[in-house]
């Protein structure tokens, strides 16, 4: 008759016989005696090594009893049935786990998975490497440490290594597969599960970046450069490595991510022409999961503030938006006098444009006009290969001229391939000529 | 008037914009109220809550000290100095007794070793910590901190991933429980992690009982981040409003969001643009004297500071950053040229701690911008002259321009003071006699411009000077009484002399 034995040793370890918890029952020696055992279950060992092992500062006649005394102890615990098959075998001078004896063990199944994933095909490789994954519970006997014990705790530190190294093989070998495969989310998932462990390891934080630009997501790969950044400063007192900061600066600088994910043809809510979509914000504040949103991924989003009706306001906001999330080449494609102009309302401008500060006095129509013009063509080169969103939040509380700017540019700008989704208080006076004339012109 | 504080009979150097010396002073609900020479404060005398008569000796403004390591301060008070061990024995002796002191699983903590000082000249193994201490986890920092040395059961806690790099390992390939770079780092922060709330309030109370004693009132703490822990600064912010005196939270990170997210108005302390004298890591434009193979490290490029300080000077933070070598400070103020040329701001007061080696040229950049230099006159006191450590880093004609504080006050900067504590001592007293007796004779400052590196410009280094910083009506009744006046003892006896007691908004907490 076979015994039900089964020893998780990933993660905090337990030992249950027959479904029953038995761990409570024995010493800690005796559960580090028995795993050690298991994990060697093909070796003989003498008497005198398990008890140098296991009673290193006591002298090797205590040494000695202490282990009779543990071995009768777990026989006792594992062998209540005496029709079953013993699960440690004894001999004068030696011992082992029994030949016959059927014992699971999470380390074990673990290692037949990646055996058997050797000479998997392709398409079981996956499955095998996920279940491998849900194995690994853990570190190797997580909390259970032996005072005085310097080999056994030596042994574990070695195994803990062994199998963090596996456990990283798989996780590493499953971000490759599911990349592969276009799988891109489960594959940030587990570049994610990897920096938990390990929040130093750069490589990660490149990986999760590719990943997000394979999504389109410029915008999340941006953060996890920063991400990225702000650990290895706050840690370690440095920049991240060259690699990720050319790739970092190639985002930056090009608007390759940008068009190809923006172009793509599937992209469902891709308008074809200006668009402008007006939600009512209580609505959204009543069902926040269901908002009505275009799940563009090339947005901006401004807020206006109840204290900022300071003119221009909003469309500062938006410019400095802009600068942050475009590339810079792209933008310095605007001719330098329209940056001029609106470096008048937003001094990041400046970033762009290099040459003198505006010292020139015009009245405020002329240069209201001026502003204008200079933001049409801004808004007109960042959609031109592109469909874009503008969000602006809170429409209640924006500037009469930011307002006014809105109607001039969504009058002037039929073609535009940029969306704007507004949203503030329903019949709020302010913007409802603004809500007629798109309803009038059919934008929305 | 019934006022609750009546300090009268004594010399009240008040550090107003005339220096006035006045003889009493009243405070209620927390402020001056009323000040004065001969008897004036005859009319309060009857009515006064508590009437301190001073006979003769000196009050000033609560002090200020403008860079403290806090957490770190009153952490290492609880741990084993291990900085004048001189030999493995000595050491293995002092872990020994701890243990057979604490309870079994209670970290024994290390602090200030430094091989180079033992006879044996090298680290512990984790073997030989396990010998001395089996039953509590060990943890050992090297006097940079940027190396630990722990036992076994503290490396099996730590649970670390084996590809980190940094982990020193033995013949058969298992860590030794020496750890570098990285892995010390991810020691350390683990370590500071599991440190728990009551602990690290027991070692800010005795940090913050130190430096009542030493008369500060006003205290910068830069916490968190590189050789820190979040958690410490987490600890401040949560706590602020308990601590005795004031505490003005410098979170070290450069995640601007994270620090608008939690509402405070400044970033940074110990942003590291270079290193230390010490460690021949501050950025010099020359090599070292001693190690002509270094001329320090710059750790932030040009581009990568101007966007950190852009982001955090836009979002309208006050900003420091550490900066000693020349190249560094002149690092620092390109980027805050760059910020403030994008987005003008008036008056931001952006700060550079140390600022120990600027050109004549810096200074006037310095001044332009409007920064505030957080110097730390102790400095010289403990490695400046002939002799001395910056004269073996620096050679001595390098050493005589660190620090020229004289240079500083008559250009017209801002200078605060302060003790960059656990480096130096939190004495703003030993502060202040090290910048009157600076040992380049030419950088050192009179003692009204000492005093004022820890009043009323620490308090400008906040942007405190209306409320703190000198004593004058309307203004918080913190205050710090002196056995002897500054003024009138030899300026070599200057670290004579003693704090009798400590004020904050008219409550005495401290009397010797």
């Amino acid at each position: 008759m076979l015994s039900n034995l089964e020893i998780c040793m990933l993660g905090n370890p337990s030992i249950t016989l027959n479904n029953k918890p038995i761990m409570g029952s024995m010493s800690n020696k005796a559960a580090a005696l028995l795993c050690y055992l298991v994990l060697n279950k093909d070796k003989m060992y003498s008497r005198d090594k398990l008890a140098s092992i296991f009673w290193d500062s006591t002298s090797i006649e205590t040494a000695r009893y202490n282990l009779r005394y543990t071995l009768w102890s777990l026989r006792k615990i594992l062998d209540t049935d005496k029709k079953q098959i013993p699960v440690i075998v004894t001999y004068k001078d030696c011992c082992r786990i029994n030949p016959d004896a059927v014992i699971y063990t999470d380390i074990f199944e673990l290692e037949k998975l990646l055996e058997e994933n050797l000479e998997s095909k392709d398409s079981d490789i996956i499955e095998n490497l996920d279940k491998a994954k849900s194995i690994y519970k853990g570190e190797f006997l997580e909390g259970f440490y032996i005072n005085k014990c310097p080999e056994f705790n030596d042994w574990v530190f070695f195994e803990r290594e062994r199998l963090q190294r596996k456990h990283f093989e798989v996780l590493y070998r499953l971000t490759k597969l599911y990349k592969s495969a276009g799988n891109y989310f489960k594959s940030i998932e587990i570049l994610n599960d990897m920096l938990r462990i390990n929040p130093l390891q750069e490589e990660l934080y490149e990986e999760l970046i590719k990943n997000y630009l394979e999504l389109g997501d410029r915008g999340s790969a941006l953060n996890q450069y920063k991400r990225c950044s702000n650990i290895l400063r706050d840690e370690l007192n440095i920049s991240p490595n060259e690699s990720i900061r050319k790739l970092h600066h190639d985002i930056k600088n090009s608007n390759k991510y940008l068009q190809e994910s923006v172009c793509q043809p599937s992209s469902p809510m891709s308008p074809s022409k200006l668009r402008v979509v007006f939600i009512d914000e209580k609505k959204t504040a009543k069902n926040p999961a269901g908002q009505i949103q275009p799940e563009m991924e090339n947005k901006i989003s401004i807020i206006c503030h109840p204290l900022l009706k300071i003119s221009y306001s909003t469309l500062s906001d938006c410019v400095r938006a802009i600068i942050d999330n475009f590339s810079h080449d792209l933008l310095r494609k605007l001719p330098q006098y329209y940056w001029k102009d609106i470096s008048r309302i937003e001094s990041s401008a400046y970033e762009i444009y290099s040459a003198d500060i505006i010292t020139d006095s015009l009245t405020p129509a002329s240069e209201k006009i001026r502003i204008f013009a200079a933001l049409e063509g801004l808004f007109n080169l960042i959609s031109m290969n592109m469909h874009f969103c503008i969000a602006i939040k809170s429409l209640q509380w924006i500037d009469k001229v930011s307002l006014e700017f809105l109607i001039y540019y969504i009058s002037r700008n039929k073609d535009s391939c940029i969306s704007f989704l507004l949203e503030g208080r329903e019949n709020e006076p302010l913007y409802s000529d603004l809500l007629k004339h798109i309803d009038a012109e059919g934008l929305s | 008037m019934k006022v609750d504080l009546l300090l009268y009979n004594g010399t009240v150097l008040t550090i107003d914009d005339n220096n006035t010396v006045v003889n009493w002073i009243a405070a209620k609900d927390g402020r001056i109220i009323d000040l004065g020479c001969g008897g004036g404060y005859n009319q309060y005398l009857k009515t006064t809550g508590e009437a301190v008569d001073l006979m003769g000796k000196t009050v000033l403004p609560g002090f200020y000290d403008s860079h403290v390591n806090l957490v770190q301060t009153g952490l290492n008070i609880l741990s084993l100095n291990l900085s004048e061990i001189r030999c493995m024995d000595e050491l293995f002796s002092i872990i020994r007794h701890k243990a057979s002191q604490l309870p079994e699983g209670e970290m024994i903590r290390g602090i200030g070793f430094d091989e180079l000082k033992l006879i044996e000249k090298k680290l512990p193994n984790r073997y030989e910590l396990d010998r001395c201490a089996p039953n509590n986890p060990v943890w050992i920092s090297r006097v940079d901190y940027h190396t630990s040395i722990v036992n076994s059961l503290a490396l099996h806690m730590l649970n670390l991933p084996f590809n980190l790099e940094g982990i020193v390992r033995d013949g058969r390939s298992l860590p030794n429980g020496q750890l570098t770079g990285r892995a010390s780092a991810l020691v350390r922060s683990h370590m500071l992690g599991r440190t728990s709330e009551a602990e690290i309030s027991k070692g800010v109370h005795k940090a913050l009982n130190l430096a009542i004693e030493n008369g500060i009132t006003s205290v910068n703490a830069v916490e968190g981040g590189f050789t820190f822990h979040d958690k410490l600064a987490e600890f401040m912010l949560e706590n602020k409003n308990s601590f005795p005196i004031d505490i003005t939270l410098f979170y070290q990170t450069v995640n601007v969001e994270r620090i608008l997210s939690k509402g405070l108005k400044r970033i940074g302390g110990t942003i590291f643009l270079d290193g230390s004298f010490g460690s021949r890591t501050a950025a010099l434009a020359e090599p070292y004297s001693d190690d002509s193979s270094k001329s320090g490290t710059l750790y932030f490029s040009q581009e990568e500071l101007n966007s950190f300080i852009l982001d955090a000077h836009r979002n309208d933070l006050q900003i420091a950053v550490h900066a000693i070598g020349s190249k560094a400070i002149e690092q620092a103020l390109t980027a805050y040229e760059h910020a403030q040329a994008i987005y003008p701001r008036k008056d931001p007061r952006h700060r550079i701690e140390h600022f120990e080696m600027p050109t004549d040229e810096h200074i006037q950049r310095a001044i332009a911008l409007g920064l505030v230099a957080s110097v730390q006159p102790t400095y010289e006191y403990l490695w400046g002259g002939a002799g001395k450590m910056y004269e073996t880093r620096l050679g001595e004609a390098r050493r005589k321009r660190t620090n020229p504080f004289n240079k500083y006050i008559k250009a017209g900067l801002i200078v605060a003071g302060g003790s960059d504590s656990d480096l130096t001592p939190m004495n703003p007293l030993l502060g202040i006699y090290s910048a009157v007796n600076h040992p380049t004779d030419e950088y050192a400052i009179s003692v009204e411009d000492a005093i004022k590196l820890f009043t009323i410009n620490g308090a400008k280094a906040v942007f405190e000077e209306e409320t703190k910083g000198s004593i004058v009506k309307g203004k918080l009744a913190d205050m710090v009484i002196l056995d002897t006046n500054p003024l009138e003892i030899h300026p070599s006896k200057i670290n004579e002399i003693s704090v009798v007691a400590t004020i904050k908004e008219g409550n005495i907490l401290f009397v010797r």
